[in-house]
């Protein structure tokens, strides 16, 4: 009996029962239905894409041509694939504005918007671990219940609102913040962004916060705290090791899960503060009905989405081993 | 009480002592929620039909400081900045709960079909379709869908229909793949009643309440979008009073008259805080976690 | 009765639960507990009798669960231990006393690997570099007869069996070499087999080592077969206390007695105690007068009418019952 000490990796495992090939295959599934659901999108036009954009007066030509632009010439399999084998390709299509390739405009708009959301998430991470950990502690206080109050009246204030007082308080009353605009290159940028990725985490920091809190508060209450507490583990060690790592994962989860958030939210943002991202690229071409450039805007911040989740699960398989054998 | 008041008819009496039952069971955040929504209710009915001004019409001098004449002062036309913020409440509440109904029931529809077949393949496509739908930034797939429906109040309504049925669904499928092997289920199966009935009659209704208490939080979010949309020029769209095209036009004026987005934003938040407490607070109390 | 002090010795401890609004909730009152160095007592009760908060009462982490000592004092080796600061506690903590958490099964931390819970350990006792802490880990787990210790050590919770794990924790608890180890339960998780080993290790270990142990269960079985001395709780009381033998051969609190009927009764080993009639008292409703009298067969109005009796000498033991001479009647 004492020679089957239970098993230490007892099983190996097939390729793809390996947790990150699985969460991959996973990914790379549901980027193909973003692919669907992207080439469906311009289907859901009521009549005809290239008579609405040409008006009653077009000529046959015009109208056949602007119809090979849109990709909506000859039979729907045929249609879906040339836009798949373009797709792989990376051929996105061309605006129809600026006949510029729809790829190429997201390059050049991109860069802005991964500013955005990594100054933001950088943002959230620095104020929702101490806020949380914070709150844990001090649940029963003053500060706890003041929380409380604050998170459900932050979470639920539109960030058009917010966004707006804060260019009030920081950019008008004082001079901290140009009240909109930007200027590329790190770190001038992070002057025309803080103000915005604040903005962003008035309603994110407040939803995570309180998932890490009542998350310590639950890990506060296991067996192990105390059995560290029993063998003298004290200080820095004993909050991180004991305290917060294992409560970190459900609140990358959350992150991760909040990603799609934080790009929708990055959209309005733009707008607000003026930031030449792809949040503004995209509501512009919605006003010039830009179809391609809708598409392609569209799937292409879905797949973030789907690679920023997938990496939140990866840092949480990292923290939790707990996390993997689900 | 019982003395009663001649007026109240039987049915309504009893419906009093209901609605002081529920109140009691309420816990203190659920209770301000009801009581900042009730307010923006009655405020909203009543402020566009007591007073004078009509919410399009030219009243006095643009961008006026709120004064005893004008509680909320006037916009940059000129217009009654507070019958213009209660009438906007009127339609932005309206339509967040057209946006949350026409979702609800066909999401749950759905999710209790897809929860009721025993497929173990339709399962897995069926995971990677409501997975891809809601991998899209919300806002995002929104204006996708209007901007090839439409940059107006339907394509508004019609883009929402179809982003936000989806989480209906995975709500649905959860909780009736729990419910299809519960015994009164597997009674009425015995009883021979047919598929269609038993899903409409049997497991909906159970699937819905719990997908009820999924909507108030997604009535924010709408509420959220609806405003979002119009701020972008992609909703509703002026003259019409709406409290995200009010604070667009009142953007504007930020530096000089702050008021004119204050208000709106004001009962815009407010809004969305009352039903957010309301939210937290029946969450908490059917967790069984009072104060 | 010895002219030696007792390493430990527990008199009239009352722990309350700290309620809103100032309000009380006594889970432990009056127990006693006394205990000499390399001696083993056991500590058996129902479910709910207040085995853990005594057990937590002895290391000091009462506060973190809400709950404190009210009254009573709590000697440990010539020092007082109620009440005392924080400061106190991390000296006896791990270094006097050890001890193996009640639900151990969750004690190792999922997030680490056992071997830096085990340097945790032994590190706390003084300074010593991380090569000799390394290789005194695996010295701790080949003393609890753990093979293959290498591959162990870079464990983590998830991927151990509930006997490894509990080896782990008793590994942990014996570091940094306490007089005293406290086992809440050590063996309920875990089946027949694994528990036995596990009780022999304990035993084992006790000797090697030298150390005093108090060892809480359900099953006054196991007790008898450990132990020296037993303390039976009812109801937050100690209510009999003596040497297993006298407590087996001749019981003296009909609380006891009935354990011992309904141990003898039980078909499953290792599950609670259920062949005693009547319902255990609950926290927060314990009757006046005795507590056990709602299921006592002796009760009469003088058990109902006076405060809990407390621990009395009888021939070998302490008995808390006020008939402890008429015993003999349940007999028939
Ligand atoms: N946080 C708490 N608040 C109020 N009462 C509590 C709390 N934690 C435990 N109790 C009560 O304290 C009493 C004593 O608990 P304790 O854990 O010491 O019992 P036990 O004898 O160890 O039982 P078991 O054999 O089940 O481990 C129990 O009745 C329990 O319900
Ligand atoms: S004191 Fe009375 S009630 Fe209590 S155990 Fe003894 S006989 Fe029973
Ligand atoms: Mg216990």
């Amino acid at each position: 009996m004492t020679s089957s000490p239970g098993g230490i990796g007892a099983r190996t495992l097939p390729l793809l029962r390996h947790p990150v090939l699985r969460r991959l295959a996973q990914a790379f599934f549901v980027a193909f239905l973003l692919m669907v659901f992207a080439f469906l999108l311009i289907r859901l036009i009521p009549g005809d894409p290239a008579m609405i954009l040409l008006g009653d007066e077009a000529t046959e030509e015009d109208v056949i041509a602007y119809r090979k632009l849109l990709g909506i010439d000859g039979s729907i399999p045929s249609q879906f694939g040339r836009y798949v084998s373009n797709l792989v390709r990376g051929d996105f299509g061309v605006s129809i504005r600026s006949r510029e390739p729809v790829l190429s405009i997201v390059g050049k708009r991109l860069p802005v918007s991964l500013w955005l959301t990594v100054t933001t998430i950088v943002m959230t991470i620095g104020l929702a671990l101490p806020l949380g950990v914070a709150a844990a502690l001090y649940r029963r206080t003053w500060f706890g219940h003041a929380f409380q109050i604050g998170a459900s009246v932050l979470v639920a204030t539109p960030v058009f609102f917010s966004g707006l007082l804060l260019i009030l308080l920081f950019a008008v009353q004082v001079n901290l913040a140009p009240i909109a605009g930007y200027h590329a290159g790190f770190p001038a940028n992070l002057y025309y962004l803080w103000l915005p990725a604040l903005t962003i985490n008035f309603v994110l920091v407040p939803v995570l916060a309180r998932i890490l809190q009542s998350s310590i508060v639950e890990t506060s209450a296991e067996e192990f705290v105390e059995a560290a507490i029993i063998r003298g583990t004290q200080g820095w060690r004993f909050y991180w090791r004991y305290l917060l790592r294992p409560s970190l994962a459900p609140t990358i989860a959350a992150l991760g899960y909040f990603a799609a958030t934080v790009v929708s939210y990055a959209v309005i943002i733009e707008i607000i503060f003026n930031l030449p991202g792809l949040g503004m690229t995209l509501v512009d071409a919605v006003r010039n009905r830009d179809y391609p450039l809708v598409q392609g805007i569209v799937f292409l911040s879905g797949l973030l989405v789907v690679g920023l989740t997938f990496m939140a699960d990866l840092v949480n398989g990292w923290l939790d081993p707990r996390a993997q054998i689900r | 009480m019982t003395a009663g008041n001649p007026s109240i008819s039987p049915a309504g009496r009893l419906r009093r002592v209901e609605l002081r039952r529920y109140w009691r069971q309420l816990n203190a955040e659920s209770r301000w929620g009801v009581v900042i929504l009730a307010l923006i209710l009655v405020l909203s009915v009543s402020v566009p039909l007591l007073s004078p001004n009509d919410p399009y019409g030219f009243v006095d001098q643009p961008l006026q400081p709120p004064s005893a004449a004008f509680l909320f002062g006037t916009d940059h036309l000129g217009r009654d900045l507070l019958v213009r913020v209660f009438a906007a409440a009127r339609l932005d509440i309206a339509l967040a709960i057209l946006g949350v109904s026409v979702p609800i029931v066909i999401g749950t529809f759905i999710g209790t079909l897809a929860g009721t077949t025993r497929n173990r393949i339709a399962e897995t496509i069926w995971d990677g379709l409501v997975n891809a739908l809601t991998a899209f930034p919300e806002i995002i797939l929104v204006l996708g869908i209007v901007a090839m429906v439409g940059a107006d109040i339907r394509g508004l309504l019609i883009a929402i229909w179809i982003s936000r049925w989806a989480q209906y669904a995975r709500i649905a499928r959860a909780k009736s793949l729990a419910l299809r092997d519960a015994e009164f289920v597997q009674a009425a199966q015995v009883l021979g009643y047919s598929q269609l009935r038993i899903l409409v009659r049997h497991i909906m209704p159970n699937v819905f309440s719990e997908a009820l208490a999924y909507a108030l939080s997604d009535f924010i979010f709408i509420i959220v979008i609806i405003g979002g949309l119009s701020f972008l020029g992609l909703g509703v769209t002026p003259p019409t009073p709406e409290w995200g095209a009010m604070l667009a036009e009142g953007r504007l004026y930020l530096r000089t008259e702050p008021w004119l987005i204050l208000f709106p934003g004001f009962f815009l938040s407010l809004t969305a805080i009352g039903v957010a407490l309301l939210a937290r607070g029946l969450e908490r109390i059917s967790k069984g976690e009072d104060e | 009765m010895s002219e030696i002090e007792p390493l430990l010795e527990v008199k009239d401890l009352c722990i309350s639960f700290r309620k809103g609004g100032g309000r009380k909730l006594p889970v432990v009152d009056a127990a006693n507990l006394s205990l000499y160095q390399r001696q083993a007592v056991g500590i058996v009760g129902e479910s709910g009798s207040g085995k853990t908060m005594l057990c937590r009462a002895l290391i000091g982490t009462l506060p973190r669960h809400g709950a404190g000592i009210v009254s009573g004092t709590v000697r440990f080796d010539g020092q007082e231990l109620a009440g005392a600061p924080e400061r106190v506690w991390r000296g006896i903590r791990g270094r006097e006393i050890g001890y193996i958490p009640q639900s151990s099964l969750a004690g190792l931390n999922p997030v680490l690997t056992v071997e830096t819970q085990l340097v945790e350990s032994i590190t706390a006792a003084g300074s010593i570099s991380r090569q000799q802490a390394r290789q005194e880990a695996v010295a701790l787990l080949e003393q609890v007869q753990i093979p293959r210790a290498q591959q162990v050590l870079k464990a983590r919770s998830h991927q151990l069996s509930g006997g490894m794990r509990q080896r782990v924790m008793i590994a942990a608890a014996i570091a940094q070499g306490p007089k005293l180890l406290i086992a809440d339960e050590p063996t309920t998780a875990l089946d027949v087999t694994i528990q036995r080993e596990i009780l022999s290790l304990i035993t084992q270990l006790r000797r090697d080592l030298n150390m005093a142990l108090i060892l809480v269960s359900h099953d006054l079985a196991v007790i008898e077969e450990v132990c020296d001395d037993v303390m039976v709780m009812y109801a937050g009381a100690s209510v009999e206390a003596g040497p297993v033998a006298a407590l087996s051969k001749a019981p003296r609190h009909p609380y006891t007695r009935a354990l011992r009927v309904s141990r003898v009764d039980r078909a499953v080993p290792g599950q609670d105690l259920e062949a005693i009639p009547g319902d255990a008292a609950s926290v927060g409703s314990w009757p006046a007068g005795c507590r056990f009298w709602p299921r006592c067969a002796l009760a009469d109005e003088a058990c109902r009418r006076d405060s809990q009796p407390a621990l009395m000498p009888t021939a070998q033991q302490l008995s808390a019952c006020i008939h402890a001479e008429r015993m003999a009647e349940l007999e028939q």
